[in-house]
């Protein structure tokens, strides 16, 4: 019954017409056209098929009426024969319907996820993970279901045309008779609709908010267990679950009515072909008998398909949705483009920041004619508030966004340059919060290098102090470490970065420290494997430890975007500014002092 | 053909409804006893409503074989009134159509709504029951369960029990009349054709049977193949600064690309099986018999078999009703596919409710356990501890006592068991072995609820509801004053923040409303604490580091919480480990050493590693 509610929740305002819509979608059938072809097809034959079947029984009861008995025999053949055919031709026609929609359904999916590949992350920043999640799965599917549900409206529609004009030649004035129920029909739908639409939305908030108040409740048992109020939390509980309860019997006794009031409202009409057929039957002869039998069988293949149709708009304003949304989101363009050629190896790595200013969202800029000069080799600690700028410095380095005005150079070339991939994989990053994917602890450390050595693995994870750890692993490199990297603690998540930058040999090594501080002996061994890392390279560290910023070559202090102090530790503490005022408030807590 | 439109358009209720949820997610269970266990849960919550149940029973018993009817009565209108050309009889039986399909359709309608009100009246019953059940587990049970799986039995399993039972219930009853009205009315026509349909029909539920067994494992995969290309989008998301940081677009793209093929084959795979419904195959040979043998009888009403002689009575107008009824047998044979589905589905969901609530609950069940006053003095006397599914001991000989006003202090590396102390002393696990006393009586002897009651916790990592900062901070108690809440938070520090918010303490937090940092997370979580007024006070305060001002503020506001507490604090802060009155080492489960900071400093190993890190770790620049 679902259809006949389907699309009425919402509203839908679009900005591509309808004609675009479907165009676009084209596109997307051409490469599988012989699968709709072949589904259109065998919905003619299906339904014609379904068209002529009744015709023999109307068929064998006009001959009984008239004493004809010889031929009923051979009737109920083609009655078997045709029903045959029909079984036939629908699973062909379903088959390739499921072909057809599923394949579109797989170039499209496939389309929208190798175009976001393409985008850098301020579309990222501007498109949660949960919106296009459901973009790509959801309304692909969406679109798909819509496809498959129009194939059998327009089935139902044909057979519904189609007997009203056989019928219409069989006999015009019972057809008419038959035809009068249908306003009262869609009248009575679309009351029903308007009902419905209201009663939804109270339910659909009832129940989300009764899942909110389970999940909520659950996640947070440990609070409630720990401060008793198990007793509580539950009767809070049972009155949304009774609240729920009003609203859902509500709405589920008026949804269950409507068939009820179908069904008479039909049988209304096979009161009046009844009626008027069979008066008029016996004063003239006509309809035969026959016929009548036929118009019985024939008068519920209207309603259902009326149904259909009645509710399609809405359908089609869904699916039309649906499609908009997907395509508005393959439309957008990426601000970062790899028009660069250069494929030079980066051999230095010397960066140099000339006159950069860059925004997020064009209005706040982040950086304002901002210029840094680093030499090869050299390590950057840069330290500040949250907000002043440094992960991205270590963005635009990486070109995640692309800057405004100015340019960054990179081994005196810039990095417009450079063409993108090949730009990248000269470069480290080893992330505060440590990604890892799920796969095995060996697909993580080769993710950036698929094609390195085992020994080239094992000297990475040697390196970054976590051969240890894996040799205990039953599994060995080949233990999963599950989505995220959920198996593993904080501090293996980190190493197995770390490890993974060994792999890449960047030449420039950007680094996020971690703010959560670890237990203190697996922090040494971090500190231990960045240190390494940091050898040789230049490198660039948001740093957050003591340890590290007493290490850099040079700390750089920055501040809404501006370098307000450099310099090394020692010198910076003396100078008694910007930072020795950090260190104090800040780094101390690190230090212990007796 | 009467009920055709009905039977059609709950088939597209259940196909749109499937479709929707990707309901299918079991296999089915082979075990027949487990199934019949679930059967008799979901029937015991119907019986609840005995009255309700009859009702429905009763309905369908009453308007299904009224439709049943309406063909007979064709049937009749056909032969003594158009055949006979009797007018007053096509009035009579046309009327009496009318009447009999708006009788059906009332007890129709009278019944669908009493077959919603149970089928709601379960999903609440069973609802309450589950949060009931999730509640009271254990801990454990908590640490080792998903959220999300857990959510998922709340919605769409519960769900799915809903549509077995609504229309679950009335199709499957719909489905029994049909099928017996249909047997008796080919009988009431002729016994010898009603002998051979009663002879096909065994053929029909086998084919059903088969075709639904076949198809089940292929939705599973689906879902499954559906599941892992969503989980690897989901990834690739989450993950989009490292696969761009890497230049692994492409091989993104292609890891995509086939998991996306594989999904759609596995998509054309089912809808291959679905296209092929031979149920529907099977009966048009049902139809097709069942239409030679009228067109049999009606040339030859006397049958010789050998030297039998049968005869029957059929005419035209047995003829007609045969006719009626073979067009309306198409129908069945959709619903009952769709029946089968609903029930395997909900019953597989049932199972899983099932197995979670039979599942032991937290045991702190007894009348006679004590509530007595808590002072704070604590004993533990060598306490082991482990979790039920594992063999190493978490927590191994632990002894040390505190007294009432005490602070202890708790260090030591991540797993060591810190944690997992201040969880005995909530009774959110029991000891092994060993015993804990609270004022000289074992706390396995004290309600939890009342001992938890005297304890206020602040845990590492905060949870705070998604309500308004007032509702978190009072959460623990059942009335307070306005006063009582400025108070904590000024203690507690909330007050500085709140104080700047336009909705003060009214604001919502979280994704409806403001975004709270960790530091400002923890302090509503101590003023939390702090309402309560408790005895005893545990605190982790392991958590990250944050910027010095709220450093400081953190600091001022657990030395409020701590005083005249009995206090267990988990921290790595130098200055408040000073202020301890006994410091417990912790190392792999062990009480390393207690004593206080400069006489551990000196003679604990541990100690020293944990607050000089660079004594044993190699050797980096110790000064500026």
């Amino acid at each position: 019954m679902s259809f006949l509610t389907k699309g009425l929740e919402e509203k839908y305002d679009r900005t591509y017409s309808d004609r675009e819509i479907i165009v676009r979608y084209s596109k997307f059938i051409v490469k599988h056209k012989k699968h709709l072809f072949s589904t259109i097809f065998f919905i003619i034959i299906a339904t014609a098929l379904t068209l002529i079947i009744p015709f023999t029984l109307q068929i064998a009861v006009d001959d009984l009426e008239n004493g004809i008995t010889e031929n009923l025999i051979l009737l109920s053949m083609i009655f078997l024969g045709l029903s045959i055919l029909l079984w036939i031709a629908e699973y062909i026609l379903t088959y390739e319907n499921t072909k057809f929609t599923s394949r579109t359904t797989q170039d499209i999916r496939m389309q929208l996820f190798s175009d976001i590949q393409h985008h850098d992350i301020s579309f990222f920043d501007k498109n949660k993970t949960g919106k296009l999640m459901s973009r790509i799965m959801d309304d692909t599917q969406a679109l798909a279901d819509f496809v498959a549900q129009t194939s059998n409206i327009v089935v139902n529609v044909l057979i519904a045309i189609g007997t009203i004009v056989i019928l219409f030649f069989i006999d015009p004035y019972l057809t008419l008779l038959t035809l009068t129920i249908i306003p009262f029909l869609i009248l009575l739908i679309l009351v029903f609709r308007k009902i419905a639409r209201s009663l939804s939305r109270e339910w659909r908030s009832s129940i989300s908010s009764l899942n909110d108040s389970f999940q909520e409740n659950i996640a947070g048992i440990k609070v409630s267990k720990s401060f008793g109020r198990i007793e509580s939390t539950r009767l809070e509980f049972e009155k949304l679950n009774q609240e729920n309860y009003k609203v859902s019997v509500k709405r589920s006794m008026f949804f269950s009515s409507i068939f009820p009031f179908v069904f008479a409202l039909s049988n209304v009409g096979l009161y009046l072909v009844l009626y008027a057929g069979g008066l008029s039957s016996i004063r003239t002869g006509n309809p035969s008998m026959g016929t009548l039998v036929l118009f019985v069988a024939y008068l519920n293949r209207f309603y259902f398909p009326i149904m259909l149709i009645t509710t399609y708009y809405q359908q089609l304003q869904a699916g039309l949705a649906a499609a908009e949304r997907i395509f508005s989101l393959m439309d957008i363009e990426s601000k970062v483009k790899n028009t660069g050629t250069n494929k030079s190896n980066i051999e230095r790595g010397e960066i140099e920041f000339k006159n950069v200013s860059f925004s997020y969202d064009d209005n706040t800029p982040v950086y304002r004619d901002f210029n840094l000069q680093i030499n090869p080799g050299e390590t950057i600690a840069l330290v500040g508030h949250t907000g002043s700028g440094k992960s991205t410095l270590v963005s635009l380095l990486l070109r995640f966004y692309e800057i405004q005005y100015g340019e960054i150079l990179i081994d005196k070339q810039d990095l417009k340059s450079y063409d993108l991939h090949h730009f990248r994989s000269h470069l480290g990053m080893v992330l505060q919060d440590p990604l890892l994917f799920s796969g095995t602890i060996e697909d993580n450390i080769r993710y950036g290098n698929p094609n390195a050595s085992e020994n080239e693995v094992e000297q990475a994870a040697r390196a970054a102090n976590v051969w240890e750890f894996i040799k205990d692993q039953t599994l060995g490199l080949r233990e999963e470490v599950r989505e995220r990297g959920g198996k593993l603690s904080q501090g293996q998540r980190q190493l197995i970065s770390i490890a993974r930058a060994f792999l890449v040999n960047p030449r420039i090594l950007l680094l996020d420290e971690a703010t959560a501080s670890i237990d203190a002996y697996s922090e040494a061994l971090i500190q231990e494997a960045i240190d390494r890392l940091l050898h040789d390279r230049t490198s660039i560290i948001i740093a957050h430890r003591l340890t590290t910023v007493k290490r850099a070559d040079r700390i750089i202090v920055l501040e809404k975007g501006e370098i307000i102090e450099q310099g090394n530790h020692s010198n910076l503490i003396v100078k008694g500014g910007k930072y020795a005022e950090l260190y104090n408030t800040y780094f101390a807590f690190q230090e212990i002092k007796d | 053909m009467q009920n055709y439109l009905i039977k059609n358009s709950d088939i597209m209720k259940i196909i749109n409804y499937l479709s929707k949820l990707d309901l299918v997610q079991d296999s089915p269970d082979t075990n027949s006893n487990s199934n019949k266990e679930a059967f008799f849960w979901v029937f015991g919550l119907l019986t609840q409503r005995k009255l309700l149940f009859m009702g429905i029973i009763a309905g369908i018993m009453i308007h299904q074989p009224l439709r049943f009817i309406i063909p007979v009565l064709i049937g009749k209108l056909l032969d003594s009134g158009v055949e006979e050309k009797n007018e007053e009889a096509v009035k009579f039986y046309a009327l009496i159509i009318l009447i009999t399909a708006l009788v059906s359709a009332f007890f129709d309608l009278v019944m669908s709504w009493l077959n919603e009100i149970a089928a709601n009246d379960v999903e609440l019953n069973t609802r309450s029951i589950y949060f009931k059940s999730i509640q009271g587990k254990s801990m454990s049970f908590h640490d080792e369960s998903k959220l999300g799986e857990l959510m998922a039995i709340a919605q769409q399993d519960i769900r799915s029990l809903y549509s077995a039972l609504a229309p679950g219930i009335r199709i499957l009853g719909e489905a029994i009349v049909t099928m017996v009205a249909y047997t008796v009315i080919i009988f009431m026509q002729s016994w010898l054709i009603g002998i051979i349909f009663l002879i096909m029909i065994p053929f029909w539920f086998q084919s059903i049977k088969k075709y639904n067994e076949g198809l089940n494992p292929l939705a599973v995969n689906q879902q499954n193949y559906f599941r892992s290309l969503s989980s690897h989008v989901q990834e690739n998301f989450t993950g989009s600064a490292v696969v761009r940081a890497f230049s692994q677009e492409q091989k993104e793209i292609e890891l995509f690309k086939t998991k996306n093929n594989t999904y759609t084959k596995s998509w054309e795979e089912r809808g291959k099986i679905t296209a092929m419904y031979y149920p529907m195959l099977v009966s048009y040979f049902i139809m097709g018999i069942l239409f030679l043998c009228s067109a049999y009888l009606v040339i030859n009403p006397n049958i010789i078999i050998g030297d039998l002689e049968i005869k029957q009575d059929f005419g035209l107008e047995q003829f007609t009703v045969m006719i009626v009824l073979i067009i309306q047998f198409r129908s069945p044979t959709f619903i009952v596919r769709n029946v089968l589905e609903f029930w395997s589905l909900g019953l597989a969901g049932v199972k899983k409710i099932q197995s979670i609530i039979t599942e032991a609950e937290e045991d702190v069940m007894g009348d006679n356990l004590l509530k007595p006053d808590i002072i704070g003095k604590i004993v533990f006397n060598d306490v082991d501890f482990k979790y039920d599914n594992s063999d190493n001991y978490v927590l191994k000989n632990i002894s040390f006592h505190a007294n009432p006003g005490d602070i202890i202090a708790i260090v030591g590396p991540t797993g060591s068991g810190k944690s997992t102390l201040l969880k005995l002393l909530t009774r959110l696990y029991d000891p092994t072995s060993g015993s804990i006393k609270v004022d000289e009586i074992d706390i396995l002897q004290i309600s939890p609820e009342h001992l938890r009651k005297s304890i206020a916790v602040v845990e590492q990592d905060i949870f705070l509801f998604s309500s308004t900062i007032r509702d978190n901070i009072t959460y623990a108690v059942d009335s307070y004053s306005e006063d009582d809440l400025i108070r904590v938070s000024e203690l507690a520090k909330v007050t500085e923040f709140v104080d700047q918010l336009a909705d003060g303490y009214d604001t919502m937090i979280g994704e409806r409303g403001v975004r709270l940092s960790g530091g400002q997370r923890q302090r509503i979580a101590m003023a939390r604490a702090l309402l309560v007024n408790p005895k005893i006070l545990l605190l982790d305060d392991s958590t990250s580091a944050v910027d010095a001002k709220t450093e400081d503020e953190i600091v001022s506001a657990i030395h409020e919480l701590m005083k005249g507490r009995t206090s267990f604090i988990i921290t790595n802060r130098l200055n408040m480990i000073k202020k301890a009155n006994h410091v417990l080492v912790f190392d792999k489960g062990k009480l390393d050493a207690v004593g206080n900071h400069s006489e551990l400093l000196t003679q604990n190993k541990i100690y020293r590693r944990i607050f000089d890190p660079h004594m044993e770790l190699p050797k980096q620049e110790e000064d500026q």
